[in-house]
């Protein structure tokens, strides 16, 4: 191994994340995927998800080299069984004892925190760049206290922790990966949650009060004998419920937007630092746009809005490092089970960084 | 001889090494003259990973070493001189996702198996696993859940003994009549909540509110009730339903197991689509069972329109037909009349 010169090292140089996928590229991907799991009544979806992350991994470029997925299907499968027997008994249990219901739903509100546990474990395991697997270093304890205890008091604060909560779950995920035998530090603060979550409240008070207004307004200009018409009723009510998700969705998107920017920006990994510059309006019209696309072809550019999204999310990440990316070294690990990779993803929890 | 070149990554350190690879006479040697790294081995000890879109390759060196390159002709080359390819099925995946005309063809291929399944496949497979699920469990299931109705929706029946003791024997006849093997048995229930209805539960207990009773003008009317719902527990329609909603329950969250959620709301309004148009076939195989035993009997279907008619004039419609479990009412009518002058299928 060479030495590097000492000016090298003290300057800082940018290297920004690039993404090359295509959507032509990835939609034969995709289709092709979707057929074979039809086709083999589910058991190809292991392989698709591994297939698909591979391509959205390999068109992932840092300094000129990609990224790696190295998941095994096999272990997929097996979590997909556990998740597909699971998911029958509990249709069945609904249907004719409902009186298990409370028991399955409490039963599974204790695993949820485990769950996050070992995904975060598989994927950051699977997940590798230059040869050199990350890590996840978190404890199951952690998740119990963050997904468990803390989300109890939620109700009993009336949602005061709520901001509190984001945080540490940030704190989990930023705090404990890995790359190699490097530690990502992470060195934030609840403070910015709660500047964040106090201009969410001041955004959704605005919200409601407009609304307000304008049905008001909407009344008063009708009078009531108009009202009284279904047809009249129901577009007023679909108005209020496409306003109201609109609403939802942009406050989710600037949380998100937010709170990622932050995990990024006070993460350290060894010599290496993240700027994350997302923005809440463009990632919305992405949203919109997609959501549109998807609905009028069926479906059929589902593949398309993936790789938009996910271009502008990865090209929004930059790596200031002073020096260079060279002298990472592995880590030594055992594998993990992917029961909680897969329950992440079929109950869409959010687990990602 | 293939020469190309590559990276060369030892899987201990993120150094990347560029190297020139040249493979010749079944030996493969990487080197980088710059700082010397030199690896030799043999062709047959190289794995290849599997082509996925036009992304870069991998060969997996003994050790735990790699060399990744994007001259994915050379690796195409190179596996072609080894002969066999590591990881058949998913290069035959590759072949699929690299040409578009065969691209076109699955497509056509995948809404045919959709079509397939969902019309054929899932009924099928319902109608398997409700006729072997044990009969214990079966009587478990419908005893907790006439439980639960008992909780939540029904009181006692105050129906006059004999009227009860009269339906019974009448249903025991039914039974006999349509050479049914079910053990079926009849309890009444009042059910201010409910309204006039009739259920029927998998183990084969029928059961009939008082409402029901009461809005019937003769017992026949009944009986061509009584005769739908024998119908619905020896084809063992509410099993075959609850199988079926869980089959199509995973086939969608299989194919948008990676859509993001907001999506997904849009994507239940088909569910519910074909949720419902299985439903309406059970009650119309269910109509046919009762009308077939109507007509043996010499009453005709009309007994059955009659009280059809009521039951539906006092909810109303509600719903569109497409949207509701049952067939549209003058649907059913219809059906039920044709069965009566010969042309609906027997």
């Amino acid at each position: 191994m060479e030495l590097l010169p000492e000016s090298t090292s003290r300057s800082e140089q940018t290297y920004p994340l690039v993404f090359t996928g295509s959507a032509g590229e990835y939609f034969r991907i995709w289709i092709i995927n979707v057929f074979l799991t039809v086709i083999t009544l589910g058991i190809y979806n292991a392989w698709a998800k591994v297939r698909t992350r591979r391509y959205f991994y390999a068109h992932t470029t840092l300094d000129g080299y990609a990224f790696d997925y190295l998941a095994n299907p096999i272990a997929i499968l097996k979590g997909n069984l556990i998740i597909a027997t699971g998911l029958i008994l509990f249709i069945i249990s609904q249907q004719y004892v409902p009186k298990l219901n409370s028991v399955i739903v409490l039963g599974f509100y204790a695993v949820i925190p485990y769950l996050i546990y070992t995904s975060l474990r598989f994927r950051a395991y699977n997940s590798a760049y230059r040869h050199i697997r990350m890590h996840f270093h978190g404890s199951a304890g952690e998740s119990y206290q963050i997904y468990f205890w803390w989300s109890l008091l939620l109700p009993l604060t009336l949602g005061l922790v709520l901001p509190y909560l984001a945080y540490r779950k940030k704190k989990y995920v930023f705090d404990h990966m890995a790359y190699g035998t490097t530690h990502n530090r992470f060195d934030g603060a609840p403070r910015q949650f709660y500047t964040m979550y106090l201009a969410v409240s001041c955004f959704s008070i605005v919200g409601v009060v407009i609304a307000l207004a304008l049905s008001g307004m909407v009344f008063g200009m009708l009078g009531k004998g108009k009202l009284d018409h279904p047809a009249a009723m129901m577009t007023l009510v679909a108005a209020g419920y496409l306003g109201f998700v609109f609403m939802a969705s942009l406050i989710q998107q600037y949380l998100y937007t937010q709170s990622t920017n932050y995990g990024w920006n006070h993460s350290t990994l060894g010599h290496v630092r993240f700027t994350s510059s997302l923005k809440t309006w463009p990632l919305m019209r992405i949203r919109i746009t997609n959501l549109l696309a998807i609905l009028c072809s069926l479906g059929l550019l589902i593949p398309w809005a993936r790789i938009r999204r996910t271009r502008y999310l990865l090209e929004h990440i930059q790596l200031m490092v002073s020096g260079d990316l060279d002298h990472f070294t592995a880590e030594q690990g055992a594998d993990d089970h992917a029961l909680g990779d897969v329950s992440a993803d079929f109950f869409d929890i959010e687990v990602g960084l | 001889m293939i020469a190309f070149q590559g990276t060369y990554f030892d899987g201990k350190s993120s150094k990347a090494h560029p190297v020139s690879v040249v493979c010749s006479g079944g030996l493969i040697s990487l080197r980088n003259d710059a700082n010397g790294l030199r690896v030799d081995l043999r062709l047959d000890d190289l794995s290849v990973a599997p082509p996925l879109g036009r992304t870069r390759r991998v060969l997996e060196l003994p050790g735990g070493a790699r060399c990744e390159t994007s001259d994915l002709d050379a690796v195409q080359q190179l596996e072609a001189l080894r002969g066999d390819e590591h990881q058949k099925g998913l290069h035959r995946v590759h072949r699929l996702e690299s040409h578009w005309h065969l691209v076109i063809a699955c497509t056509a291929g995948l809404l045919l198996g959709l079509w397939g399944l969902v019309a054929y496949g899932i009924p099928w497979m319902a109608k398997r696993a409700a006729f072997a699920t044990p009969k214990p469990l079966i009587d478990t299931l419908s005893n907790q859940s006439l439980a639960f109705l008992d909780k939540q929706l029904f009181d006692p029946s105050h129906l006059d003994p004999g009227r009860i003791d009269r339906l019974q024997d009448q249903l025991q006849n039914l039974i006999q009549d349509s050479g049914s093997s079910v053990n079926a048995r009849l309890v009444f229930r009042s059910s201010p909540k409910m309204g006039a209805n009739a259920l029927a539960l998998p183990s084969g207990l029928l059961i009939m509110t008082d409402e029901l009773v009461y809005l019937a003008q003769n017992d026949r009317e009944l009986l061509g009730i009584l005769a739908h719902e024998l119908a619905h527990v020896e084809q063992q329609h509410g099993l075959r339903n609850t199988y079926q909603s869980a089959g199509l329950f995973l086939l969608i969250s299989m194919l948008l197991g990676d859509v993001t959620s907001l999506t997904s709301t849009a994507a239940s309004l088909p569910s519910i689509l074909i949720e419902t148009g299985y439903s309406r076939q059970f009650e119309t195989a269910a109509d046919t069972f009762a009308g077939r035993y109507m007509l043996r009997q010499g009453w005709g279907t009309k007994p059955l329109r009659d009280i059809l008619q009521r039951l539906f004039g006092e909810r109303g419609k509600l719903l569109p037909a497409f949207l509701s479990t049952h067939p549209g009412t003058e649907e059913r009518l219809r059906h039920l009349e044709a069965m009566e002058q010969g042309t609906g299928d027997r």
